[in-house]
């Protein structure tokens, strides 16, 4: 399968592409060159950002195509020739660049879609169903967004909406993956944020491989909330084991232990 | 003698300018001061208090909230703006409709966070009805009905920029979250004969509509939210109250009472409300 995928620069990005690079032809498009390395790479002072990133033990060279998503020549041009789109594009604090992006960029990619007839369209988020639902458990990808006056949040959820009515009336087949949490699956233990919606990067890359290559979903814009098999009971992932065939492999079952047990106390 | 009222009303020029000024007039008659937003320098119109600008500056919304005779407490907004978007990318992003979007939803967050800022706690906005033209003619589509947008600027822009303001009404992460009352309203048409409604089943008088933002003003300012089971957020369909209009306006009477002008002139003695 021929798959373009838009910020590629990122760090789930890397994740999805170790995944999808096994067995598919990739062509990258990012705002950055990719000699220009991602912000979240340079890490702080001591460079430690970088051991979390994801690793990619298949790498190999692909095409790579320097676009900017809110400009729409540029994004339906690199959608040329694709049989599916993995869009990854996101600008979290900028109060400009979040609406560009996250809500403008997402309407030109749709647009690509449509203009090349490409139905199958993995869009990514964050989980807009966490603040809200702060005191509830059994969390779906069903439940009605609640991003509250957050940039990031809002942005990216208006952009979830645009996204669904590109689906809805051209009928395409739209699977949207909501992540909150990423950390390697080896780490030996709980990051600083980490939180009952977590998912390793391994797993991360294993869900965009299910995405793309899942047969046709329900609904037009299919939502899946995409987490470790946790203890907590707050988020799950059924709807994705169940449509997707995708299964975290990564559980962190240390991370959740009293220190006590952990130290063999 | 200075007004202690501020109704500040965005969006006030093109496709809304007529609105505007029926709003306005309407209010300057009531006491309040009015202050108007447009996002492009027009002839038309007769404005006291007129700021152009993009709302999705900054700096314009600071000035644009700045001063308000009677303080923040003491003003509305009526954000007709969101009805423009598509008119004003058209002049300010030739070909590229899209923008619309980051207008709509841009000015309407930032415009927003102003008011939150300025202690501006009361809104009324403006959409459209258009949002529900995807479903079958003969389905009665209320407010209970969910919007299904086409992916086109003229339906997405207006809509998004009512999501937007939604979750400025109940983000448990707002110390003060805002009261406001969205009118989906339909295609106004400006002029013609206003003693009976529109021939386009899908059209309203723009006096109407303003009728409908002046009741709307009054009713959110009784402070009861009992039909709306408490919430901040009141939504409500807004059409020319024909029966035969595409979207029932029901609600809409009871609620605020709203009920067209053609109506209340009509010489048929029926008394009935608007449908």
């Amino acid at each position: 399968m021929k798959i373009v995928m838009y910020g590629a620069g990122g760090p789930v990005a890397e994740a999805a592409i170790a995944a999808l690079e096994v067995q598919h032809t990739l062509r990258l498009c990012d705002i950055r060159p990719p000699s220009e390395p991602h912000p979240s790479l340079k890490g702080d002072a001591t460079g430690n950002a970088s051991r979390w990133w994801p690793s990619r033990p298949a790498r190999r060279d692909h095409e790579f195509r320097q676009v900017d998503v809110t400009n729409p020549d540029q994004v339906r041009d690199a959608a040329e020739g694709m049989d599916a789109i993995v869009n990854l594009t996101v600008v979290r604090p900028d109060p400009v660049m979040a609406f560009r992006v996250n809500l403008v960029g997402a309407y030109h990619v749709m647009n690509a879609a449509v203009a090349h007839g490409i139905r199958r369209v993995v869009h990514t988020g964050p989980e807009v169903i966490i603040d809200h639902y702060w005191h509830d458990f059994d969390i779906t990808a069903e439940a009605p967004p609640r991003p509250g006056t957050n940039l990031y949040l809002i942005t990216k959820y208006l952009g979830q909406d645009v996204v669904r009515s590109f689906a809805e009336v051209h009928g395409l087949d739209v699977v949207a993956l909501y992540f909150h949490v990423f950390q390697p699956g080896d780490a030996p233990e709980r990051m600083k944020g980490a939180s009952p919606f977590l998912v390793s990067w391994a797993d991360t890359g294993r869900a965009f491989q299910a995405a793309v290559e899942a047969p046709p979903m329900p609904n037009a814009y299919e939502p899946f909330i995409i987490t470790g098999d946790l203890p907590h009971g707050r988020f799950g992932s059924e709807k994705a084991k169940r449509l997707l065939g995708w299964h975290p492999q990564d559980r962190f079952e240390g991370h959740w232990r009293r220190p006590a047990v952990r130290q063999g106390i | 003698m200075s007004s202690t009222r501020t109704a500040l009303v965005t969006g006030a020029w093109g496709p809304a300018q007529e609105l505007a000024e029926i709003v306005a007039r309407h209010l300057g008659a009531e006491g309040w001061h009015v202050r108007s937003a447009a996002p492009h320098r027009s002839d038309a119109g007769h404005w006291a208090d007129h700021h152009v600008g993009d709302l999705r500056s900054p700096e314009f919304i600071e000035a644009l909230l700045a001063d308000l005779p009677g303080g923040g407490a003491h003003a509305i907004v009526i954000h007709l703006a969101p009805l423009v978007a598509v008119a004003d990318a058209a002049i300010a992003h030739p070909g590229n409709p899209a923008e619309a979007l980051d207008i709509a939803t841009r000015g309407t967050y930032r415009l927003l966070m102003g008011c939150l800022s300025a202690g501006v706690g009361r809104v009324v906005q403006t959409s459209s009805l258009s949002s529900f033209d995807a479903y079958e003619d003969g389905l009665e589509v209320t407010e209970q009905w969910r919007p299904r947008p086409g992916p086109n600027a003229d339906d997405l822009a207006p809509y998004l920029s009512e999501l937007t303001a939604r979750e400025f009404t109940r983000d448990p992460l707002v110390n003060t979250p805002l009261e406001v009352t969205c009118l989906r309203l339909a295609a106004l048409r400006g002029g013609g004969d206003a003693s009976r409604p529109p021939t386009d089943t899908r059209a309203m008088w723009t006096v109407d509509a303003a009728r409908a933002i002046g009741l709307a003003i009054e009713a959110q300012a009784t402070g009861n939210r009992g039909s709306d089971r408490g919430h901040r957020w009141r939504i409500l369909h807004v059409a020319s109250g024909a029966p035969e209009a595409r979207y029932t306006s029901a609600i809409a009477h009871q609620v605020i009472g709203y009920s067209p002008a053609w109506l209340d002139n009509a010489s048929t003695g029926t008394g009935e409300g608007a449908r």
